[in-house]
């Protein structure tokens, strides 16, 4: 109940600062200033605009599926948030405590597929439904190397569960049922045991390097599940207008852009939680300086769950960070390039990390 | 009295089967796959509720997320083809409701005479608690079930060949 709470008010917050630094990051990149008038340096301007958004006529067109169209933008909503559900945020507060959690995310999230699809349909607009076309070839074609990507960590710490998988890779290991032990760069000779270190140094992609591969598979095709560029074809202004949400306005658009948002969010909390140490502290024990006890708290108590919290947002935020960087300095793919992409690269390289895991798993570990 | 699990039990029955009616009785073809979707997302949350976690999650992963994506996506491509939305009609009522009732009476007479009928009735303990469900799940595809689930492989590789080489064939003729 917490973790939903604590979701769902992040969400809507993380939505103002993300579109805000969406804004002033392409001003950046592209050498102008953004929003500037509305408050200090811009910064009241995405009050602004969800302000206008909320005033709008909701406008149904002639011609438009009206269940479909009504109902599009909460199915999108509601399947992106329901898999927030299984996110631990730090020691104590776990989320669902389900066995199948990662599993259960990516199901529920590949729901937000009909869910476009109804809006695009809904519309009866040639624009929305060629976005929704593209979209749904898209995202269809990126979950198979985005689900190979996660079964290489799977494999690796022996579970479904998220908060499992966090637990092995903090200094809260002993907790953890197995796979406890994480040695150097996953090589088991060398006998250095870095789960008491904790920190970097236990995180999966250093605790298993090929995982470092995976990571950069997941991140791509988290970009491609998001309909961010370079692969926004769905959403190609230049060709679609707006893709699947041509026609939506007011609180309805506002609800699509929210989950849009929100599924950035999302796949960089998964990435998080999957590769980069979770709720843990980036900083390991070195000697005297016990940097990793001291930016951990004590379990059980509210220490561990500010820190944990501070620590799973700070890296998601930062890889959402990325994720707006590269949107404003990669081109658009084809989509002719966006499957050769898919099938010819990612997914056979997904299948060559999850037999390399295996054989290391095998012969080091 | 009726605790919150029951509740939730009979509200997922009303919502597949109402939900499955509305597939019967709707004439819009592509409503129908969205009443579909609320049906099988219906047993997926009776999947849950009767504790077979990882079977309620293939269920909507496979049937809601993946092939009713196939179904939408083909009503879509070959709905407006000549410009008009294609209407679905009722045909052979007194055969459909025949075959139901036949299945009907089929299901309830294995029912009665099978032999977990009595642990499903005993309200103590519905659910095995021995290991973890989906590691052993796991354990026994590698093991004891090994053939058969290697054969489901070299089946779908089967299937997915001849799709290519039908989708091939067709493209070489026009």
């Amino acid at each position: 109940m917490i973790s939903f709470l604590f979701f769902l008010g992040f969400l809507v917050f993380y939505g103002l600062i993300a579109i805000y630094a969406e804004r002033k990051i392409s001003a950046f990149i592209q050498d102008r200033y953004g929003p500037m008038e509305v408050g200090y340096k811009g910064l009241l301007q995405t009050f602004a605009d969800i302000l206008k958004l909320l005033q709008k006529e909701h406008i149904f067109t002639f011609a438009a599926d009206k269940p479909l169209f009504a109902i599009a933008p909460t199915i999108i909503f509601v399947a992106m948030f329901a898999a927030f559900a299984v996110i631990p945020l730090s020691v104590n507060i776990t989320g669902s405590t389900v066995a199948t959690g990662v599993y259960y995310a990516i199901a529920i999230v590949s729901l937000d597929i009909l869910g476009i699809l109804m809006a695009g349909w809904g519309s009866n607009n040639k624009y929305a439904i060629i976005g929704a076309y593209r979209s749904v070839a898209q995202i269809v074609s990126y979950e198979i190397p985005l689900g190979l990507a996660v079964l290489g960590v799977i494999m690796m710490s022996g579970t479904l569960d998220l908060q499992e998988i966090s637990m092995q890779q903090s200094i809260f290991y002993e907790s953890a049922t197995k796979n406890t032990e994480s040695y150097l760069f996953g090589l088991k000779f060398l006998g250095i045991n870095v789960g008491k270190y904790g920190g970097i140094l236990s995180w999966n992609i250093f605790r298993m390097p090929p995982l470092i591969i995976g990571f950069v598979i997941f991140f791509i095709t988290s970009l491609a599940e998001s309909n961010r560029a370079p692969f926004d074809l769905p959403e190609a202004e230049s060709e679609l207008i707006a893709g699947f949400h041509t026609e939506y306005s007011g609180f309805r658009f506002a609800i699509i852009m929210l989950a849009e948002y929100g599924v950035m969010l999302l796949t960089s909390f998964l990435a998080v939680v999957l590769f980069l140490g979770s709720w843990s502290t980036p900083l390991p024990n070195i000697g005297a300086l016990k940097l990793a006890e001291w930016t951990s708290g004590t379990p059980g108590s509210i220490s561990a769950d500010l820190w944990g919290i501070f620590w799973l947002c700070l890296k998601a935020m930062t890889l959402v960070l990325c994720q707006i960087w590269i949107r404003w300095t990669f081109p658009r793919l084809r989509v002719d390039q966006l499957m050769n992409l898919g099938w010819k690269y990612l997914t056979p390289a997904a299948l060559i990390i999850i037999f390399i895991v295996g054989l290391w798993k095998l012969a080091l570990l | 009295m009726l605790d919150a699990g029951t509740i939730a039990v009979y509200s997922f029955a009303v919502i597949t089967v109402i939900s499955a009616l509305f597939v019967l009785i709707t004439r819009h073809i592509l409503h129908a796959a969205f009443g579909l979707l609320v049906c099988l997302l219906g047993i997926a949350g009776l999947y849950l509720l009767a504790g077979a976690e990882f079977l309620g999650v293939t269920q909507l992963l496979v049937y809601a997320g993946g092939i009713l994506v196939l179904i939408i996506f083909g009503i879509m491509l070959t709905n407006r083809a000549d410009g008009k939305t294609i209407k679905a009609g009722n045909h052979r009522v007194i055969p459909g409701i025949l075959a139901g009732l036949a299945i009907f009476l089929l299901f309830t007479q294995i029912y009665s005479q099978s032999s977990f009928r009595d642990s499903l009735r005993s309200t103590d303990n519905n659910i095995p608690l021995m290991g973890h469900p989906v590691e052993s799940l796991g354990v026994e595809i590698m093991t004891r079930y090994l053939l058969p689930f290697e054969l489901i492989a070299v089946i779908l590789l089967v299937i997915l060949v001849g799709s290519l080489f039908i989708s091939k064939k067709e493209n070489d003729t026009n």
